[in-house]
């Protein structure tokens, strides 16, 4: 009896075994289900068992070495047994595994194996064994004996498909024919069901006049029937004209080269994260009402920053096999730009203000957009944001950007206030529990409202928990301070000329301020009670003396309107009389209202 | 539990020698395959079944040919136990032309619609969601017809255990389904995937479904055989789905290349004392039905045709890159 002992194949994933040990010595006798050699593969260490009684006769592969699994390591035989048949099939399965040089060997060694191996490979197949084709292009070249590695791939990494073949062919017969190519692809094979195959032929109708209803434009059995219903002609059912052929232009070619890869080859999983948006609209109201120009997008661009510092696992590269990670933060965002897609990217996020990250993007966002953007805009990247949010998308599934590993993309605020932010990552270099974290990180951030302030170089923080007409006041120096409300802080300060810094207006002058303000919105309240049409209303407020106690307030009106100075005065009677502000100043210092009326 | 003893008096002898001969059968064609497997031979992944032939040798005798079955990733016995022939079984695991699935599906996705087999699979609780809509056909076509699902311990607490019971309790189907309760889950042991209450009965799942519950020794053939005929007979009748529970073992790992570190040290032994591959021979000899040469004779045959059938496989050709085309759309859903 007597059989060849191999380098088992230990699961699926494996591709090396490496024998660890042999437990007997060539010659030692052995029975069935002894141990007699200890081999590991990537995964595991297994002993393999002696199949039956028996001799070791030859020890092929050495302690330490490694060879794929299938591959003969001994000969374990009767003690007298001649061993020519064992050696002649070692031989062939290992010429045969020289002569492999792709992808197919684990079904060519096992193949090897059997003495009386069938499937055999044409001479044309085997000499473009380093050919990147589709089956079915290998087929096609293998019958009209064709070289494969004179076609030009245009399949995905430049494989060779079918059509390739064909068009070389087409060419070879004819070339100085230019119109090779769409002469190609009229002969292009019919996507048919088996089934609809088997009725055209039975019909004899031509597949090529039949209209395809299935899945991809695949022709049924019924698209069949249904032609030779209605006697070959297509009037019934839907027909499907080109109107125009696109090409694509060069940047979404490619964008399509770049996405489709990347598509191809990470493992996306995109984790979903939805929060509430309250703080961060505070916040930008906050900014707004300092004439900050920061969007939403800015303080999401800033914060990512601060969580890609947290986990610079995310801020990376996957490039070679090897997880890099990058030092400098650069995120790029997304801009739907004429073109196609762009992607500037905001150099070092996580060392800037959110107004300098808001000052770089909108640059870059307008160089885009102007399809002036430089090459240097749009490198070095470590990570994108894409926002969709402005498009009304809830949430979606964005691609990686490669070389980085994980892209964020942004929802629209929900009318209950809450967004959701999805986060695509490569799952070869990092785990969706790393990328729960990353959004968690996020959402932390992204709904404390101090973090949020934290990124300004200027002072927006709100104080929320104050309501209207409630203020909270907070000196900050010998002479100066800070009044904040529900909407946000203003500071004040004294004049120089008295022991102050003058960076502020004084609390007289926001007095000033207040009184001058309401009177005039009284003024046009009262108007648009009356109807009395009012284009614009302002005022000067002179406070006197310019130091010391307030001895007197002059106030001038300017209202452009329409209507009659009769009508205008008695609507500022009634405004110095009901306005609250006005109301609450004593009389012991005089208040002199004048009145400009100025027809527009 | 029952015990075989005084019951098998009631088993045909040609019966008792037919389920020995599938039980070698499901043996050998497995320990053959496990070799070709481990030289690298054979592709994909590889469950045996291997400990567990007693289960779909018994339920597998008590059916007709008009009965419908769905397997499970570990479903080599129940094909060679519904009847399907080894050399095209091998053929499909070694990825050939002339397998059952054309060399396309492998060891889980071996399937012969023809024979009633309706798909081996690799989705846990996978087979019991088409079993159950098989047992509807059967009661909507009016026939007798009746569906037998097999499954594993693990497959009790997946939704489409539930989902299926739950419709085949309230509308009477013809469904059984054979727990093949083998102590383990992939790595995970009983006691870590079920809770305390149901370990010593795994049926007690099929309890708000109002299925009948049985529990039967998964190494004694006939104890399989008896139970699941009284499941078959009640099914037919239309009263009603079961659940029977085949208390057994695997003898070899979760699949090919498993190091089965999870394993107490004895447990295997102990179980292989009761391997159905020694005590049945033994049991038949015993009872006057069948003599040692014969027993020798079926071996030895068996043994052959297996040799002859992994011939058959490596013989053939693999199928054509073309076919990757074929089989994949739908006609329209013309029905047989
Ligand atoms: C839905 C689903 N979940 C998980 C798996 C992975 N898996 C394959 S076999 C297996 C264990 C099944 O255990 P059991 O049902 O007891 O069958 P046994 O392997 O013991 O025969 C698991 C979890 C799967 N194939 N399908
Ligand atoms: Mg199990």
């Amino acid at each position: 009896m007597g059989y060849i002992v191999r380098m088992p194949q230990m699961g699926m994933e494996m591709d090396q075994g490496e024998v660890v040990s042999w437990e007997y010595e060539e010659g030692d006798a052995v029975e069935a289900d002894d141990v007699i050699v200890v081999v590991e593969s990537e995964k595991a260490t297994n002993e393999v068992n002696a199949r039956e009684d028996g001799v070791i006769r030859r020890i092929i592969v050495e302690e330490t070495e490694k060879v794929e699994p299938g591959t003969p390591i001994g000969i374990l035989a009767g003690p007298e047994e001649d061993l020519a048949q064992y050696e002649t099939q070692i031989d062939a399965s290992l010429t045969e595994s020289a002569d492999d040089g792709d992808g197919e060997r684990r079904s060519s060694s096992g193949q090897s194996a059997a003495a009386t191996a069938s499937a055999t490979r044409s001479e044309t197949t085997d000499r473009a064994a380093d050919v990147r084709a589709s089956p079915g292009a290998k087929r096609l070249a293998g019958e009209e004996g064709v070289d494969l590695t004179a076609v030009d791939g245009s399949g995905p990494g430049g494989a060779i498909t079918e059509d390739d073949v064909e068009a070389h062919l087409e060419n070879a017969d004819d070339a100085t024919d230019e119109t090779t190519t769409s002469a190609a692809s009229s002969d292009e094979p019919v996507r048919a069901s088996p089934g609809a195959r088997q009725r055209a032929t039975a019909e004899g109708v031509s597949l090529a006049a039949v209209d395809g209803t299935g899945p991809g434009g695949a022709i049924t059995e019924r698209d069949v029937e249904a032609h030779v219903e209605s006697g070959g002609e297509t009037a019934t059912g839907a027909s499907r004209t080109i109107r125009e052929t696109r090409e694509l232009s060069t940047v979404q070619q490619t964008i399509s080269d770049r996405l489709g890869e990347s598509y191809r080859e990470a493992v996306h999983v995109t984790l979903n994260r939805s929060f509430p948006t309250g703080t961060l609209r505070e916040v930008k109201t906050a900014a707004d009402r300092r004439d900050l120009d920061v969007s939403l997008t800015d303080l999401l661009l800033r914060a990512v920053g601060t969580q890609l510092e947290a986990q610079p696992e995310f801020n990376a590269l996957f490039e070679d096999g090897q997880h890099k990670l990058v030092e400098e933060v650069n995120v790029g965002v997304a801009v739907d730009a004429d073109g196609g897609l762009l992607t500037p990217v905001v150099p070092a996020v996580s060392e800037k203000s959110v107004e300098d990250v808001a000052a770089a993007r909108r640059t870059l966002t307008r160089r885009a957009l102007d399809g002036e953007a430089s090459i240097d805009d749009l490198s070095g990247g470590t990570f994108t944001v894409s926002n969709l949010g402005m498009f009304g998308i809830d949430d979606f599934d964005p691609i990686i950007n490669p070389p980085e590993i994980a892209i964020l993309g942004v929802g629209r605020i929900r009318d209950d206030g809450t967004m959701t932010l999805s986060l695509s990552f490569d799952h070869r270099v990092v785990n969706g529990a790393d990328a729960a974290r990353f959004l968690d990180g996020l959402v932390d951030v992204l709904t404390a409202p101090d973090a949020l302030c934290e990124y300004f170089d200027a002072d927006v923080s709100p104080a929320p928990d104050l309501d209207d007409r409630e203020l909270r006041i907070e000196t900050t120096g010998e002479l100066a301070g800070r009044v904040a409300s529900a909407y946000g802080t203003v500071e004040f300060d004294e004049p120089e000329a008295v022991g102050g810094s003058g960076s502020a207006p004084s609390p007289v002058d926001h007095f000033l301020g207040a009184l001058g303000s309401c009177l005039s919105l009284t003024v046009r309240q009262l108007a648009s009670r009356d109807d009395v049409g009012v284009r614009s209303v302002s005022a000067d407020v002179v406070g006197s003396p310019d130091r010391g106690p307030l001895e007197t307030v002059d106030v001038r009106l300017r209202i452009e309107t329409e209507a009659d100075v009769e009508t205008v005065n008695a609507l500022v009677d009634e405004a110095e009389r009901t306005c609250y502000v006005a109301r609450v100043v004593s009389d012991e210092v005089p208040v002199r209202l004048d009145v400009d009326v100025e027809s527009p | 539990m029952s015990s075989q003893g005084e019951r098998s008096a009631a088993i045909a002898d040609q019966e008792r020698i037919e389920m020995l001969r599938t039980m070698v059968r499901i043996r050998k064609f497995e320990s053959v395959i496990q070799n070709k497997f481990a030289d690298a031979e054979v592709p994909g992944f590889l469950h045996l079944y291997i400990g567990q032939e007693a289960i779909a040798t018994g339920v597998c005798q008590a059916l007709e040919e008009r009965d419908y079955l769905t397997s499970t990733h570990r479903g080599h016995g129940h094909c060679i136990a519904r009847g399907l022939e080894t050399d095209r079984m091998a053929a499909e695991l070694y990825g050939k032309e002339t397998g059952y699935c054309k060399g396309k599906g492998g060891s889980m996705h071996i399937a012969d619609v023809n024979a009633g087999m309706l798909g081996a699979n690799g989705i846990v609780a996978g087979g019991i969601p088409i079993a159950t809509g098989a047992a509807l056909s059967a009661k909507m076509r009016d026939t007798d017809e009746v569906a037998v699902s097999f499954f594993g311990d693990g497959a009790l607490s997946e939704g489409a255990f539930h989902e299926s019971f739950n419709q085949a309790g309230i509308w009477d189907l013809p469904l059984l389904g054979i727990v093949e309760n083998n102590q383990y889950g992939e790595m995970t042991g009983l006691e870590e995937q079920h809770p305390p209450s149901a370990l010593d009965d795994l049926t007690i799942y099929g309890e708000p479904y109002g299925v009948t519950r049985m529990r039967v020794d998964g190494m004694d053939v006939e104890a399989v055989y008896e139970a699941t005929l009284e499941a078959v007979e009640q099914a037919r009748n239309g009263d009603g789905p079961a659940l029977i529970e085949c208390v057994g073992y695997r003898f070899e790992g979760h699949h090919e290349g498993d190091s089965q570190f999870y394993r107490p040290d004895g447990e295997l032994e102990e179980w292989k004392q009761r391997d159905p591959l020694l005590t049945y021979p033994r049991k038949l000899i015993d009872d006057g039905v069948l003599t040692e040469e014969e027993h020798q004779e079926i071996e030895a045959e068996i043994e052959a045709e297996i040799e002859d059938a992994i011939e058959f496989a490596r013989n053939s050709d693999y199928p054509d890159p073309q076919q990757a085309y074929e089989g994949v759309y739908s006609d329209g859903g013309e029905q047989a």
